[in-house]
């Protein structure tokens, strides 16, 4: 390290002092951070500096903190002050007024011991003279990790891959706008945690990667190294290697025995080619002004401009903030100095809490159950006879409570839908770029909110109907010249909330669905016989049917035929459903549909005979009361209405669910059509209660099997009340026909 | 058929809350015991077996509702205000626990069986599948038949195909 090194010193020790001052006792991963910086610190000395005082100091200081991780320091309060003194006497140091025997007695004092006999944990090699290199080859990976590291090793992967995460979205935000300093720094964070923490938990390889990766960033955020695509290529190869990496080290710690070796030389020689060439062509540290004129931001007279004001105001007025005020260059800053002073204002950040999300489903039940409970007493006849008007207004007061408690609760199991969206971009473009295609993915209403337990869940399939859009739908850019497209297919995600549901939508500009095709296919298939009387929806859901597939050939991101099937099985179990509309050679749209929360159903009450049945809202399309000339029987078919110039098939629900109704002729009750997956029926029932919110419940282990019914429900009298389960009163249906 | 030893009857040995059914006093282990209500009403579910009345609702818990005599083949009989539920948690075949409630004419007292007062199951003359037993309590009061409860909720199939 040449000179320069030193002069970074003095920064570097203010910001660590600033750092150790808010240390807490037992913040791990803090501390690891504070590591990281010290050995940075030593890192930036030169030979001579690093032998003296300051270097013992600085490496005493190391050992120290080492020691506070591993559990040697008792008095964890104790530490911080003593670590806190160290930084003082270092700062002490650089302004010359403490000398070398002040650090051998506070490191005596505190029984510290001297750098030469302590290694460096994290395993770096000792550092090239002519810059920060990533270090040589790591050792081999022999080593089991430990017993105490175990849970250490748990919290740094979840929160290494939530970083990582991070690093992909802001990466692809990093390729429209290479310069954004904000952006630079969000990526470069990461990736100094991760190489902290896995240095002190001896994850060398993962270390070095990260700290390589890091020193990229450093450079490019110093203003020193422009981010090109391969930059950015560099970048996300290194986080999904880092990613496997990590998942590897998770993996052979639960399954204790040694970690994979990952070869990462081909990407290290990748990212050095990139710092060197970035190196040579900054000969030294380049002065704010010359890099804007540099890149034609500003003339050089407007340097010139600014710096006479500056030199002539004397008040330590910043170059790059002259130039904004001249207007001679954008806010495009280059300066290091608004990067720190962004990192000390945590002004206008939304305070987070951390929670175990069991405690938050606990919590949501809990309050599920208050609102029913709340609602009983509300409804209990000897309380509403009560005559008492303070009572009664008492009670409304506490309903409007327990409703907006209950929306707040919901509100807080909900997550915005663009992080899972904002995933789909890498999806679309490494998807296109396998087949060679043009695609653009538009995102709309990222802001909507869906419940975190159903976001994980959705994943996998949105990522499938994402590939299969690109894969199936857009055809590949001489089939769309031909049919007077441009060349660059379209994506559009989009995310709404719509009568107590989620949607989302995936749309292209693609070729379609080919009704005869998939006709065809699921002939052969065996799945239908003939298509008469399926209309488009019912035929185009077809192709979510397990083993089917009209792709020319198994390409190998969809077309297995085995992807489809998980989609629609994965959304009925979120209890959502599919819509599918198509026009051919236009393009096809996906409208999917869940609801708000898997806790809570909203559904229509209705009444046959004496019990009172729920059809999930979801499933139910209309609901009326049929003329006697509206209802009419065909051989064979059985017993249908005719709806809108439609015939639909009429299923008695009374004798599905074996209770003696009311009425029994469709035109003295009531009519309900519902639908699933496509297919459209009417049940009879004999009338209707209303709509209503309900907390699901399981019936339990033993009638898990019942098909007909999804769940109970608690009912504002006490009462259970049955949820229906649209698909298995359908097979009741068929059964029963299938028997007579 | 499983014999069971002298060895094993100690251990069925124990505190037992003993309860009617058709004019039979029978009992069940007292740690199984969960709850013991008065009746309520009884949600019927389709698609179950006639001895599974339904389902309730257990201070928000769903839970399902056998009636012990149609089980055991004795008659039906209406309910009346000593009628009970008594809620069991019982051990499924597939090694989960879970809740399950019985009906019962009325509730007796529990009791406090001692080995001496212990006999096998009968290989015969009663209407009982032995199965279902683990053995007999001779007291002073007459004789009490106790039942392994988890065979008798648990291992039996309550859905029956539509």
């Amino acid at each position: 390290m040449g000179p320069e090194g030193n002069e970074q010193l003095p920064a570097m020790l203010n910001e660590l002092a600033a750092q150790i001052m808010l240390l807490e006792p037992g913040d791990l991963m803090a501390y690891g951070d504070v590591l990281s910086n010290l050995e940075n610190l030593l890192e930036a000395m030169d030979e001579a500096t690093a032998q003296g005082p300051l270097g013992m100091l600085v490496g005493g200081l190391k050992a120290h903190l080492e020691g506070m991780i591993l559990g040697s320091v008792p008095d964890q309060a104790q530490g911080l002050e003593t670590l806190s003194e160290g930084l003082s006497l270092a700062q002490a140091l650089m302004r010359e007024d403490a000398g070398a025997a002040e650090v051998e007695r506070f490191l005596a004092e505190h029984g510290l011991a001297a750098p030469g006999a302590s290694e460096q944990p994290a395993g770096e090699q000792p550092q090239e003279p002519a810059s920060e290199q990533a270090p040589s080859e790591p050792p081999p990976q022999a080593e089991i990790i430990s017993e105490e590291d175990m849970e250490l090793l748990a919290g740094f992967v979840s929160e290494a891959m939530e970083h990582l995460e991070s690093i992909e979205v802001n990466a692809l935000v990093l390729e429209d706008n290479p310069e954004d300093p904000e952006t630079l720094n969000a990526i470069f964070r990461p990736f100094h945690t991760i190489k902290g923490v896995s240095g002190f938990l001896n994850l060398t390889d993962i270390n070095h990667l990260a700290h390589a990766l890091e020193n990229l960033l450093d450079l490019a955020r110093g203003g020193k190294l422009t981010i090109d695509s391969e930059a950015i290529d560099v970048i996300l190869t290194g986080v999904d290697t880092l990613r496997q990496m990590i998942t590897e080290a998770q993996a052979a710690a639960n399954e204790r025995r040694p970690r994979k070796t990952f070869d990462t030389s081909e990407l290290e020689a990748r990212i050095n080619a990139i710092i060197t060439q970035a190196e040579q062509t900054a000969a030294q540290v380049p002065k704010l002004g010359e890099v804007l004129v540099e890149k034609g931001v500003v003339k050089p007279e407007e340097v010139q401009e600014a710096l006479k004001i500056q030199k002539e105001e004397k008040a330590d007025r910043k170059l790059g903030e002259l130039l904004v005020q001249q207007g001679a260059a954008e806010p495009l800053e280059v300066a290091e100095g608004i990067r720190t002073q962004r990192a000390m204002s945590s002004a206008g950040k939304i305070q987070e809490v951390k929670i175990d999300t069991a405690k938050l489903d606990n919590l949501l039940d809990m309050v599920g159950e208050l609102v029913i409970a709340q609602s009983m007493v509300q409804a209990n006849p000897h309380v509403q006879a009560i005559a008492d008007r303070k009572l009664h207004a008492d009670l409304a007061q506490l309903q409007r409570i327990t409703t907006e408690l209950q929306k707040t609760t919901m509100s807080m199991r909900m997550v915005p839908i663009k992080q899972t969206f904002q995933k789909m971009i890498r999806v679309v473009r490494d998807t296109a770029r396998k087949q060679g295609k043009k695609v653009r993915l538009e995102l709309r209403g990222e802001t909507t909110e869906i419940d975190r337990n159903m976001v994980e869940k959705f994943y996998d399939p949105l990522v499938h109907m994402v590939r299969n859009s690109v894969d199936h739908g857009i055809e590949s850019s001489e089939e769309r010249r031909k049919a007077g497209k441009p060349e660059e297919g379209v994506v559009i995600l989009s995310a709404y909330h719509k009568g107590g549901n989620v949607c989302i939508e995936i749309t292209d500009d693609g070729r379609g669905l080919n009704r005869e095709k998939i006709v065809a296919k699921a002939i052969e298939r065996g799945l239908i016989t003939d298509d008469e009387g399926m209309s488009d929806e019912e035929v185009f859901h077809l192709i979510m049917q397990p083993g089917f597939s009209t792709a020319e050939k198994v390409t190998d991101i969809s077309g297995r035929g085995v992807g489809m099937d998980v989609v629609q099985r994965t959304i009925d179990e979120l209890r959502g459903k599919i819509e599918i509309t198509s026009q051919e050679g236009k393009g096809t749209t996906f409208t999917i549909s869940l609801p708000l929360t898997l806790a809570i159903i909203d559904g229509m009450v209705v009444m046959v005979g004496s019990e009172r049945f729920i059809l999930p809202t979801i499933s139910v399309v209309e609901s009326l009361r049929p003329t006697r000339e509206d209802y009419t029987t065909i051989q064979g078919k059985g017993e249908m209405i005719m709806i809108r110039g439609n015939l639909i098939p009429l299923l008695r629900l009374h004798e599905i669910v074996g209770v003696e109704p009311a009425c029994r002729e469709p035109w003295e009750g009531l009519v309900v059509v519902v639908e699933h997956h496509g297919v459209r029926k009417c049940l009879l029932v004999d009338r209707l209660v209303g709509r209503q919110e309900v907390v699901i419940k399981s019936l339990g282990e033993c009638l898990k099997d019942v098909k007909v019914v999804a769940g109970g429900a608690i009912m504002g009298d006490g009462r259970v009340g049955l949820i229906l389960d649209v698909e298995g009163v359908f097979r009741a249906q068929e059964a029963r026909r299938n028997t007579f | 058929m499983a014999e069971r030893s002298d060895q094993t009857l100690t251990a069925e040995a124990g505190k037992y809350l003993t309860f009617r059914l058709e004019g039979e006093e029978y009992g069940v282990r007292i740690e199984k015991v969960r709850e013991i209500i008065g009746m309520l009403d009884i949600t019927q579910v389709p698609q179950t077996a006639p001895f599974l009345l339904g389902v309730i609702n257990l201070r928000g818990k769903v839970i399902p509702v056998i009636d012990l005599r149609l089980k055991f083949g004795l008659p039906r009989r209406e309910a009346d205000e000593r009628t009970c539920i008594i809620v069991m948690e019982v051990l499924l075949a597939s090694g989960t626990k879970t809740l399950l409630g019985m009906v019962v004419d009325e509730v007796s007292e529990v009791l406090n069986v001692r080995p001496e007062e212990l006999d096998p199951p009968p290989t015969f003359g009663v209407q009982l599948d032995t199965e279902y037993i683990l053995g007999m309590a001779k007291t002073a009061e007459g004789v009490k038949i106790l039942l392994d409860i988890d065979r008798v909720l648990g291992e039996t199939k309550l859905v029956v195909e539509g």
